[in-house]
């Protein structure tokens, strides 16, 4: 078992292409332990969703991705009939439930038949599995990974607050559906809206930030294995410096790792003002940041 | 090791972590599965445990560092389960001379620990036991006392305060006499300002959710066929899914009208705080600043970042300060020019102490306010007791105001801007009008029958 101790955790996830700290280690560790769910915080673009892509590679386990929006319900994210299908089958089957109904006298009667027949058109054959269903259902153990939570409002949280304490959903025509293996939930926000507490005291929480110097060096170097150890150095201490000035979009470490392959196939050995300049669009995405990171080249490499 | 980890979330909670023990008991569940070998290790568990949003990150990395670090700061730790035991010795000490004291009477042993301060090795169990007597060698706060009486009395309890029952001499020093004459205030501290900030966003937090919860009661209810019959297109118009009416979202209108003179200055600038996080989701806020001139700064709100527009303020570069407070100058000039633009019957509210200098009220000028806006709320930073006195004319004033209300601090401002919130967004602003200085009254919605009777309407 690839999760038995904090250390074992880290090793396997720089295996699987995932750096991780200490906090993180033993978050995952601790998730898979006492089967709780991950709540991850951060800014974007730092490792959030590619934790449970790396997690599900390393353990192999399917991944089942749920994408948060505005208004996401239960019809979205649990499970769903499909009422087309049941009207055409209905349509279909006409003959066939004329001849059923054939014998009965009373209108009462041939509702009563009809009846007896309900399961049939509410059955695992109409029923559209949504992710958390899906995941509930599977064979083995999955990674469900219930992403940018925070786009989705209050109701929705009530709705996964149930599902995540007891792995189960109940479908009335069906009954009570419980997890066959309990999933390994994450759940990312960007905190651009509070969570509710109620969900936080069910899960535990992880704030991923920007990484330090050490761990994001080795990021670049693990994903982007062209760079060189100077490289990749003054790269990461160049973005640090970006990231404190304060810009509208802060350059994450997607950015860094965006930088460093655009750097590798310009095949560029060191940094130098006139390369910031003209790769400037990979790390800022707005006008007035270009103009800042353009004076913070010329301060530095100038 | 239970102990241990209840001690700590008792004090995360005092210094104002909300902990649950379902979280505690995951914290000791998580510390079992994970081993507590290394210090940083432990740390993360119970970081993950028991720490679930950022602002409380900070306090729970001192506290950590507070319980945990043990007493001799030198000493590294390496070892968190046996500064654990330490913890638990200091803890255990100061039980077990509880105990002592239970045991025998008054003069028991009394011992005053100071967790942070104590080094835990002065505080070994078969010292106590043995010699009983003063320690008073190690740390500067031990002081034992025990049965067998030897040594001084601890001391009498220091005299605080005298309450006395005779008449209260107040001296007209320079201090007094400069608030009376309105000068000499003191800019607010960044400790200040963070609190104020920390109880507004707390306010917007609540009202949020209470106002999504009430817009969504609101406007529920009605079947919208033509939405309804396009979503259910492919069931062959068979309203599986049925669509609701959703009325425009209405954000209810004010208007602010702030005094910025000396005397009023640090409720204004809550105020002006509170209408700029206010305005941006949840009301449609048109704000004046005045002293004699009034000045509209609903646009310098909304763009300018709140402390240098403060600042601007207070240098006098919207409005002079260095005039007296003229409110019915103001009230002439805010009915000549602003008075047509306001849309719908917006709010009013006025924040000043009605301290006019012995200028004209021109009070008939507020009755036309009045009736232009629907509601005018006044709120002053002075008792009822002293609206008589001096040149205070808020007597004159209180018949043309739908409520006075008197605000001392930051929570009784944020209180009443709540509640005018909440209840615009209940039941628009007859509510607020019919809840009396009492309090909130329950939110009188309107219920409506159903079609079948004719979409009658009743008031319960």
């Amino acid at each position: 078992m690839p999760l038995s101790t904090v250390e074992q955790v880290r090793k396997t996830l720089e295996t699987g292409g995932y750096i991780a700290d200490e906090v993180i280690a033993t978050a995952v560790f601790l998730a898979a332990r006492m089967e709780k769910p991950i709540l991850i915080e951060g800014p974007p673009g730092v490792g959030k969703t590619s934790l449970a892509q790396a997690l599900s590679g390393i353990l192999d386990l399917p991944l089942v991705r749920l994408q948060c929006y505005e208004g996401i319900d239960e019809g979205k994210a649990l499970y769903d009939w499909e009422y087309g299908k049941q009207l055409l089958y209905t349509q279909l089957l006409r003959t066939q439930l004329d001849t059923y109904l054939d014998g009965a006298s009373t209108l009462s009667e041939a509702v009563g038949r009809l009846a007896k027949e309900e399961s049939l058109f509410f059955s695992e054959q109409f029923l559209v599995q949504r992710p958390v269903l899906r995941s509930f259902r599977s064979e083995k153990r999955s990674v469900l990974l219930i992403d940018e939570i925070d786009r989705s409002d209050d109701e929705f949280e009530a709705l996964l607050l149930e599902c995540l304490s007891d792995f189960q959903i109940s479908i009335p025509e069906l009954g009570m559906i419980k997890a066959r293996q309990k999933p390994l939930v994450i759940l990312t926000s960007n905190a651009t809206r509070l969570i509710s507490d109620a969900l936080r005291r069910r899960c535990l929480y992880l704030y991923i930030g920007y990484p330090e110097v050490e761990r994001e060096v080795a990021i670049v170097r693990q994903r982007v294995p062209e760079t060189c150890e100077a490289l990749a150095a003054q790269l990461v201490g160049f973005m640090r410096k970006a990231r404190a000035l304060g810009l509208r979009k802060p350059p994450s470490v997607s950015e860094s790792l965006d930088w460093a392959r655009v750097l590798s196939i310009l095949k560029v050995e060191e940094l130098s003002a006139k390369t910031i300049v003209n790769t400037a669009g990979t790390i800022a995405k707005h006008q007035a940041d270009i103009g800042r990171i353009h004076e913070l080249a010329m301060a530095e490499f100038g | 090791m239970e102990r241990i980890v209840t001690r700590f979330v008792a004090r995360l909670r005092e210094k104002g972590i909300g902990v649950s023990p379902g979280e505690s008991i995951d914290a000791v569940r998580a510390l079992a599965a994970a081993g507590m070998e290394r210090r940083a290790d432990a740390k993360a568990v119970l970081q993950l445990t028991l720490v679930k949003s950022l602002r409380d990150r900070k306090t729970f990395d001192e506290t950590f560092e507070e319980f945990f670090g043990g007493g001799a700061a030198a000493r590294p730790r390496g070892d968190l389960a046996g500064a654990g035991s330490e913890a638990f010795v200091d803890l255990e000490g100061r039980r077990r001379t509880a105990d002592h004291a239970e045991k025998g009477d008054k003069s028991g042993a009394t011992l005053m620990v100071d967790d942070q301060m104590m080094d835990p090795d002065d505080l070994a169990l078969d010292r106590l036991e043995e010699t009983g007597g003063d320690q008073q060698g190690a740390g500067p706060r031990l002081s034992v006392q025990t049965q067998r009486y030897r040594g001084e009395k601890l001391k009498e309890p220091k005299q605080v305060n005298n309450y006395t029952q005779g008449p209260i001499y107040i001296s007209l020093d320079e201090e007094f006499l400069g608030k009376w004459r309105n000068d000499g205030v003191k800019p607010f501290t960044p400790e200040e300002e963070a609190a104020m900030e920390e109880v507004v966003a707390r306010m917007v937090r609540r009202l949020k959710k209470d106002v999504r919860q009430l817009k969504s009661r609101q406007t529920r209810g009605r079947l919208s066929v033509i939405k309804t019959l396009q979503k259910n297109y492919r069931h062959g118009m068979v309203p599986f899914v049925k669509v609701l009416r959703r009325r425009r979202k209405e954000r209810p209108r004010v208007v602010v009208l702030c005094d910025v003179s000396y005397s009023v200055s640090h409720a204004s600038r809550f105020m002006l705080l509170l209408v700029h996080t206010l305005q941006k989701g949840l009301l449609d806020v048109r704000s004046f600043i005045f002293n004699r001139e009034i000045a509209e700064v609903s646009s310098l709100l909304r763009t300018m970042p709140l402390n240098l527009m403060l600042e601007l303020i207070d240098e006098g570069g919207v409005v002079s300060l260095q005039d007296n407070s003229d409110f019915g100058h103001v009230f002439t000039a805010f009915k000549e020019n602003h008075l047509e633009s306001l849309r719908g019957r917006p709010a009013v509210i006025i924040l000043g102490d009605a301290r006019n200098n012995y200028n004209e009220a021109n009070e008939e000028i507020l009755r036309d306010i009045r009736e232009r806006a629907g509601y005018v709320l006044w709120l002053t930073p002075e008792d009822e007791t002293s609206w008589n006195l001096g040149d205070c004319l808020m007597n004159t004033y209180r018949p043309y105001c739908d409520r006075v209300e008197v605000v001392k601090n930051v929570e009784e401002l944020s209180r009443i801007v709540e509640e005018l919130v909440r209840c615009y967004y209940g039941g628009g602003p007859d509510a607020f009008r019919s809840a009396g200085p009492a309090g909130m009254a329950p939110v009188a919605t309107v219920k409506r029958l159903p079609w079948r009777h004719g979409g009658v309407t009743v008031k319960p």
